[in-house]
């Protein structure tokens, strides 16, 4: 489940020695100047840290004693054990062993770190014995022991002589399942295809003879790869786990590194032998980097431009052809630049979603739902300031589809589904954006529940309530203080609501929608831009004033024949391909005079979009394409609506960048989009939305 | 606020606004530059001209006029736009003109409490006597702030001006509309 790749474990690695000096440093502190409050939740919070990302990548034995610490440590915390030097040394011993872990990751050669002492020293010394740990960790060693009879070592042996690998796969069958012996043969039919089985738990006489119960072990020697095996064997039903741990550490004393994941072989010697050299650096001074380089990028275009102007006045003096022939030497270091820095700091979308499949799976367990996890899309790749922000609102969704989306078995079963819900997270690429949805086929959302919620927190009235569409009651999800969930549990509801993820996610510039079916599923979607820095656009004038659209919101710039313009009811609309759009003035949307004259036979205009949302925009003149950096307006207008901020051109002159998906949503006669904008600024006015409606 | 030792003084930046006059800290004031292009922004509070291009920086305008509610009188040679310090984040105040860069005595000035019975004591921190004359120590972050309405300040011996204040306001917003026209 694990995919561990060589960024993560260098993230990893800078994190845990930071992590395990603030340790250092505290529990020394501990025992100098004695327990306080902060203190120790300093050192709970450096363990727990430890335990979470060691889990994450699958260092069961890290996290092991950095959760048997974290007891000891929580007992402190409330009291119920005094600080003395046995504790202190324990603890110490244990931070040792912590850093022995560690060191383990990077040099295979130093062989397997034994956690078990340190482990029971904890034990020793915390009051109320987590014995859960010792469990957890007991299954494992017992599968090593079964296969350490002298024949089947020997068969390991000399399969590795031969150059094969030697896996230990121990798969769970579906408890419920009435096929268990089918899918235990299945396992071992999947896997003598890939490789020759030396011994399995049941043998496969024993499971033609149905002895079987629901879990298979064997040690399988192959020369295929892991993934490859993983994807096999994941073809079989009703599989509830799948391990696949390299074996044969102890035949071949101390030569692998730990056997703390089935990713583990992916470290390899060479790779693992000198950690990757990074520096961390402050995002703020990439931002300022990447600024700069942007403002040059601007700087470039208007020299581009000026020695074209050049080159026209005096064509073919020597100096201008010199001029010329440095300006796209420049131009194309420029460019490289950008693409350099740009690359710095794209991120795959696998950094966020690697910890994703354990939450999962832990939140289901917890839920007693089962549910299959699809991850598609994760080499996408997205800024770092995008990808920094976006976990908390997925992990808010994954949650939510989790615990209301997917029903419990006995219910989906009922309703005639498959016993086991899926939910898919997807990412890909859509022009200058990327989309994230997160699909399940639970219950879906129940427009009904969530009008009686709405009318019961009074954010909209009754009357209003009985007028919306399905699609209009879904959409109220996204406000404050309304809840999709019958009853609270322990996974979700609790306080931060999905209006806190639309924000999030607006304030990256991105949008969510959610369509859902009732019985059929829910789906979010999450549209992100590639990066908030630099971005082409289309500059046009209105009422005087130059305002950038950025290109990614333009279908198309055009020439209009006034005449086609009607108007249907008040509002003027045209015929655009087999289409009627709506049609605005920008500048008369700002409330500003068109400079232009009105008599025109044609107008400029431009054809926008947000979404499925379309209109037509007409504005005094079209200015041509531009690259452009955007820069906020500051605190002081930030609320600005229609507007996203500013951009300073090459020429000096300021343009204002149109956030399109506001100003349409804003401006537009679409009921839906529109009612719910109105909601989420005036909630509770019932008499300004009769206005607005 | 009066600083506390008597010997401390003040170093503040005078302007002037529909005649009348005007001082912010000194350490606020990042600095003073003529009157160039503002680009408009729609929908921005009416007492914001606009933005700037600072070298490189988006910087919001914003009238003081208009701010506090008093006559247009457009642009003149003495006109300045201060770059100062809002709530973290450099604004611009266009004034009638700067003055002067003046140190007085922490003690000469006085508590805006004592004279002024209007709304307008919410944005002072206090009125400090200057030969004679009347300045107004502005808060900049309560008068650039966005959420507050001003009147202009309205002195104790002017009753009839305090009376008129609530429409003082209305009236600038009129003025914008007109401005903003004469703009294009």
């Amino acid at each position: 489940m694990t995919n561990l790749t060589k960024e993560d474990l260098a993230i990893f690695l800078q994190e845990t020695e930071e992590l395990l000096q603030v340790l250092d440093e505290d529990i020394v502190k501990l025992e100098h100047s004695g327990a306080t409050t902060e203190l120790l939740n300093e050192i709970f919070r450096a363990a727990h840290t430890i335990k979470g990302s060691a889990a994450m990548i699958g260092h069961q034995r890290m996290s092991d004693l950095a959760h048997a610490m974290e007891t000891v440590f929580d007992e402190l915390r409330k009291g119920s054990r005094p600080v003395d030097a046995e504790l202190i040394d324990t603890l110490l011993t244990s931070l040792d062993t912590l850093r022995a872990l560690k060191v383990e990751l990077t040099s295979p050669q130093s062989g397997e770190v034994d956690v078990s002492l340190a482990i029971s020293m904890l034990h020793r010394i915390s009051t109320n014995d987590d014995t859960d740990v010792s469990r957890e960790h007991q299954p494992h060693a017992t599968v090593e022991e079964v296969f350490s009879d002298e024949e089947t070592l020997q068969k390991v042996q000399s399969a590795l002589k031969e150059g094969n690998k030697v896996l230990l796969i121990s798969a769970e069958i579906d408890k419920n399942s009435p096929w268990n012996a089918v899918r235990c043969f299945q396992i071992l039919m999947e896997a003598s295809r890939l490789g020759e089985i030396i011994r399995s738990i049941p043998a496969q006489k024993e499971v033609e003879e149905g002895k079987v119960d629901s879990s298979v072990k064997l040690l399988l020697a192959t020369r295929s790869e892991e993934v490859k095996l993983r994807e096999k064997l994941a073809t079989v039903p009703e599989l509830a786990s799948l391990r696949i741990i390299p074996f044969g550490h102890h035949v071949r004393s101390g030569q692998t590194n730990g056997n703390y994941a089935q990713s583990s072989s992916k470290i390899t010697p060479e790779t693992a032998g000198k950690t990757r050299q990074s520096v961390r650096i402050d995002i703020e001074r990439l931002d300022s980097l990447m600024e700069q380089i942007g403002e040059l990028v601007v700087n470039r275009n208007r020299l581009a431009q000026l020695s074209r102007l050049l080159e026209a006045k005096y064509r073919g003096d020597q100096i201008i052809d010199e001029l010329e022939r440095s300006m796209i030497q420049t131009g194309k270091v420029v460019n490289m630049l950008q693409q350099d820095i740009m690359k710095i700091r794209m991120l795959p979308l696998e950094t966020v979603f690697t910890g994703f499949p354990r939450m999962v799976r832990d939140l289901a367990r917890k839920a007693g739902k089962k549910i299959n996890f699809v991850v598609e899309g994760q080499e996408t790749e997205i800024d770092r300031s995008v990808i920094e922000h976006i976990k908390d609102p997925l992990v808010h969704l994954l949650r939510n589809a989790v615990d209301h989306g997917i029903e419990p078995p006995e219910q989906r079963i009922a309703l005639g589904k498959p016993e086991t819900g899926t939910i898919i997270l997807s990412a890909y690429h859509e022009q200058n954006y990327i989309v994230i949805t997160i699909t399940d086929d639970g219950r879906g959302l129940d427009p009904a529940s969530i009008k009686r919620s709405a009318v019961e927190k009074g954010i909209v009235t009754a009357e209003r309530a009985a007028k919306m569409t399905d699609a209009e009651a879904i959409d109220l999800i996204f406000l404050p203080r309304v809840s999709t969930a019958q009853m609270t549990t322990e996974v979700s509801g609790r306080g931060v609501g999905l209006d806190v993820v639309k924000t999030n996610i607006e304030a990256l510039r991105g949008s969510v929608t959610v369509s859902s079916e009732k019985n059929k599923g829910t789906r979010f979607s999450l549209r992100l831009p590639l990066t908030l820095a630099i971005l082409p656009a289309l500059l046009v004038e209105a009422g005087g004033t130059l305002c950038a659209i950025p290109l990614a919101d333009v279908v198309e710039a055009a020439k209009l024949p006034t005449d086609n313009i009607k108007t249907i009811r008040g509002k003027k609309v045209i015929m655009w391909r087999d289409t009627v759009l709506s049609v605005f003035d920008l500048a008369t949307v700002f409330g500003w005079k068109r400079s232009s004259t009105s008599n025109n036979s044609e107008i400029e205009s431009v054809v926008v979009k947000a979404g499925d949302l379309k209109a037509c925009l007409t504005v005094d003149s079209l200015k041509g394409q531009q690259d452009i950096v955007l820069k906020t307006l500051g605190n002081y207008l930030r609320n600005t609506r229609g507007i996203a901020g500013a951009s300073i051109l090459g020429d000096g002159n300021v343009a204002l960048v149109l956030d399109i998906a506001t100003l349409l949503i804003t401006t537009i006669g679409d009921r839906r989009c529109h009612s719910k904008y109105i909601y989420l600024t005036n909630s509770r006015q019932e008499d300004r939305l009769i206005k607005v409606n | 606020m009066p600083a506390n030792g008597q010997t401390s003084e003040k170093h503040l930046v005078l302007f002037v606004i529909a005649g009348e006059k005007y001082a912010v800290d000194i350490n606020s004031v990042y600095e003073i530059i003529r009157p160039q292009p503002v680009t408009r922004v729609p929908k921005a509070p009416f007492f914001v001209e606009g933005i700037i291009n600072l070298r490189g920086k988006v910087v919001p305008v914003v009238d003081m006029r208009k701010r506090l509610g008093l006559a247009n009188a457009g642009q003149t040679k003495d006109s300045r736009i201060m770059v100062v310090d809002s709530n973290g984040e450099s604004v611009g105040i266009i004034v009638d003109a700067v003055t002067e860069v003046l140190r007085i005595p922490a003690d000469s000035i006085e508590p805006p409490s004592n004279i002024i019975v209007s709304t307008a004591s919410d944005y002072m921190l206090g009125i400090a006597k200057h030969d004679g004359d009347m300045i107004v120590l502005l808060h900049l972050d309560k008068v650039l702030s966005k959420e507050q309405a001003l009147a202009p300040p309205v002195f104790d011996d002017e009753p009839l001006e305090y009376e008129k204040s609530p429409a003082t306001t209305k009236m600038g917003q009129e003025e914008t509309k007109a401005t903003n026209a004469a703009v294009s």
